[in-house]
C-alpha cells in the first residue's frame, strides 16, 4: 500500500513577530487542505511536529482550525521532527489505519546561535561544546585533510543556495551573495563563517497525505507518491565521538535498496544544509558522487539548477531558513512543487524523482518522492 | 561569607601515580572495546560487562576548529580550540586544546592530557584538555 501527497501549505519563512505560532501553523494546514481539495472534516489523523513550541502544541493548532475530535500526535525529533512526523503518517496510511492525514511542522525561534541542547548545569555547557557549528567545523577539518576540499568549495554551498532562493518567494533571504561576501562574514567556528550558518526562522509547512484507496475515489492528477520513507539514528558520534554523516549514508543506501531506486536517477534533491559543509558531505552520503568528490560538485556547478543534479532549489536551510520543526516538511513542499512542475522560475526541468534528506540530533530521515 | 571558590571536577578526569592527568574511560570485558567516557554498556557489543579504565599517554589531533562565538554558559577564554584527539587507534576524545596559539595547531600534532579550569554555573569547573607533547619551544604559553 502506498501513500500519496495531495496537498501542501507553506508560510513564508522569516520573521513573524505579530503572528502566534498556532496561527502560523493553522495557516499552513488550511492552505494544504485547500490545495488538496478536501474538506477538513474528512481528515482522520493529525501530526504536529516541532522542537520547542511547548506542551500539546498540536492541540493548540487544532483549536485555531476547528476541533474535530481526531487523534492529535505531537512529534519532537529535533530538526528532523517534520520528516519524522511524515514517516509516522506514512506508516499509518500504509498499515490501513486511516486514509487521510495532515502533517504540519512549525517553529518560532529565538535569535542566536544554534545549540546542541543540554541542561544548563551540564559539563558540556561550561566546556563550550554545545555550540552546534563546532561539530560541522570538525567534519570540515576532517574532509579538508582527507580529500583536499577547499574553504572556497565549502563556502560555495552558501553562494549557490542564496542564488536559488532569489526565485523562491517563501525564502527568508532572497539576495545573491558572492563568495567574497560569504568568506568575509564573521568567523563563527573555523572555517564556518556566519553566512555559512542557517539562520533562526519562524515558519510552518504542512502536507496532506492519503491512501491509494482515497486517491482513487477523490482523484488528483497532481498527486505525488511517497516511494520511500526511512528514519535512522546516529552511531558514530554518540558511541565513538566521531563527527561525520555516516547515519545519512547508512539510511540512504538501505532506502535505495528497499525502494528500488538508483541515486543516479534522481532529478532533484533537498538536503539539510544547516551549515554549508553538511551539504558537501551529504552529496557523498546520498550517492550523488563518490566519497571525497563533494567539493567538486560545488566547484563545477553540478548541483545548481540546470546542473546534473540540482540540490536545494528552494535555497536550502541557509537561505530559505530553518524553522526547526517545519524544515523537513518545507523540503517536502518544495519537492512536491518541483514534481508538479509548479516551481516557477526555479523549476528543475522534467523532475520526476526527488529525494529529501532531513537531519536532527542525532537522526537522519529521508523521503523519496515520484510522479 | 566565604571567598573560597567552589571547584567541581569533571567525572572524566583522574590522576596517575605521578600526578599526571588521565581520562576515566572504560573497557568491555566481553569484546575488548575501549571507550571514553565510560558507559553502562559497551558501545560496540552492548555487553554490560564494562570496567573502568584510565586512559593516558600521547594522543594525536585528528581534527580541530577555533570557536570564535561562545555559546551561552561558556565563560572561558576566547577564542578557544575544540578538537578530536585519537588515543591509541581506537578512542576518540572531544576536547579543548590549550597552551598553543589557536592558529599554531596542526592536524597530526602530538598531545598529552591535562586539565583546564573553566567558570561553571556553580563556581569553577575542572575538565579534561590536551596540551602539546612537542618540545617546550613550541609552547607559547598563550590560551592556558
Amino acid at each position: 500500500m502506498s501513500a500519496y501527497i495531495i496537498g501542501i501549505g507553506l508560510t513564508k519563512f522569516g520573521r513573524h513577530p505579530d503572528i502566534s505560532v498556532e496561527t502560523l501553523a493553522a495557516q499552513a494546514v488550511l492552505d494544504a487542505v485547500e490545495d488538496a481539495g478536501v474538506d477538513w472534516r474528512q481528515v482522520q489523523e493529525f501530526y504536529a511536529a516541532h522542537v520547542s513550541q511547548g506542551v500539546a502544541a498540536g492541540q493548540r493548532v487544532i483549536k485555531e482550525i476547528g476541533p474535530s475530535g481526531i487523534p492529535v500526535v505531537n512529534v519532537e525529533n529535533c530538526s528532523a521532527a517534520g520528516s519524522t512526523a511524515l514517516r509516522e503518517a506514512t506508516m499509518g496510511i500504509r498499515a490501513g489505519e486511516y486514509d487521510l492525514a495532515v502533517v504540519v511542522g512549525f517553529e518560532k525561534m529565538q535569535h542566536g546561535i544554534l545549540l546542541n541542547v543540554h541542561p544548563e548545569d551540564s559539563p558540556e555547557v561550561a566546556m563550550g561544546t554545545t555550540v552546534l557549528p563546532m561539530r560541522f567545523a570538525l567534519m570540515a577539518s576532517t574532509h579538508r585533510q582527507k580529500y583536499g576540499t577547499t574553504i572556497e568549495q565549502i563556502a560555495g554551498v552558501a553562494v549557490k543556495n542564496h542564488a536559488h532562493a532569489v526565485a523562491n518567494p517563501k525564502a527568508q533571504y532572497r539576495k545573491e551573495m558572492s563568495l567574497e561576501e560569504v568568506l568575509a562574514s564573521r568567523m563563527i567556528c573555523d572555517p564556518i563563517t556566519l553566512y555559512q550558518c542557517s539562520p533562526t526562522t519562524d515558519g510552518a509547512a504542512a502536507v496532506v497525505l492519503c491512501s491509494e484507496k482515497f486517491l482513487r475515489q477523490h482523484g488528483d492528477a497532481r498527486a505525488v507518491k511517497i516511494v520511500g520513507s526511512s528514519l535512522v539514528s546516529d552511531i558514530d558520534e554518540q558511541a565513538h565521538n566521531v563527527f561525520d554523516l555516516e547515519m545519512v549514508g547508512r539510511n540512504a543506501r538501505a532506502l535505495y535498496e528497499k525502494a528500488g531506486v538508483d541515486p543516479r536517477d534522481l532529478d532533484v534533491v533537498e538536503t539539510h544544509d544547516c551549515f554549508s559543509v553538511a551539504e558537501i558531505l551529504a552529496y557523498e552520503q546520498l550517492g550523488l558522487c563518490r566519497e571525497g568528490e563533494g567539493g567538486r560538485l560545488i566547484a563545477d556547478g553540478s548541483t545548481r539548477i540546470g546542473g546534473r543534479i540540482p540540490v536545494n532549489p528552494s535555497g536550502g536551510l541557509l537561505a530559505k531558513g530553518h524553522p526547526l520543526g517545519a524544515t523537513g516538511l518545507g523540503q517536502i513542499a518544495e519537492l512536491v512543487m518541483q514534481l508538479r512542475g509548479e516551481a516557477g522560475s526555479r523549476q528543475v526541468a522534467g523532475a520526476k524523482l526527488a529525494l529529501a534528506s532531513n537531519m536532527g540530533m542525532w537522526s537522519s530521515c529521508i523521503h523519496i518522492l515520484s510522479v | 561569607m566565604s571567598l573560597q571558590q567552589t571547584i567541581s571536577t569533571s567525572s572524566s578526569i583522574a590522576s596517575d601515580a605521578a600526578g599526571g592527568t588521565m581520562l576515566r574511560g572504560a573497557q568491555c570485558r566481553a569484546c575488548g572495546q575501549r571507550m571514553f567516557p565510560a558507559r553502562l554498556c559497551c558501545v560496540a557489543c552492548f555487553s554490560r560487562q564494562v570496567e573502568p579504565l584510565l586512559l593516558g599517554g600521547a594522543g594525536k589531533v585528528t581534527a580541530f576548529t577555533v570557536v570564535r562565538q561562545a555559546p551561552p554558559g561558556y565563560g572561558g577564554p576566547m577564542p578557544y580550540v575544540l578538537a578530536m584527539v585519537l588515543l591509541g587507534n581506537d578512542v576518540h576524545v572531544l576536547t579543548h586544546l590549550v597552551q598553543h596559539e589557536p592558529e599554531a595547531w596542526r592536524i597530526g600534532d602530538a598531545v598529552l592530557p591535562c586539565t583546564l579550569t573553566l567558570p561553571g554555573r556553580q563556581g569553577d569547573f575542572l575538565c579534561h584538555a590536551f596540551r602539546p607533547a612537542g618540545p617546550p619551544s613550541r609552547i607559547t604559553g598563550g590560551h592556558a
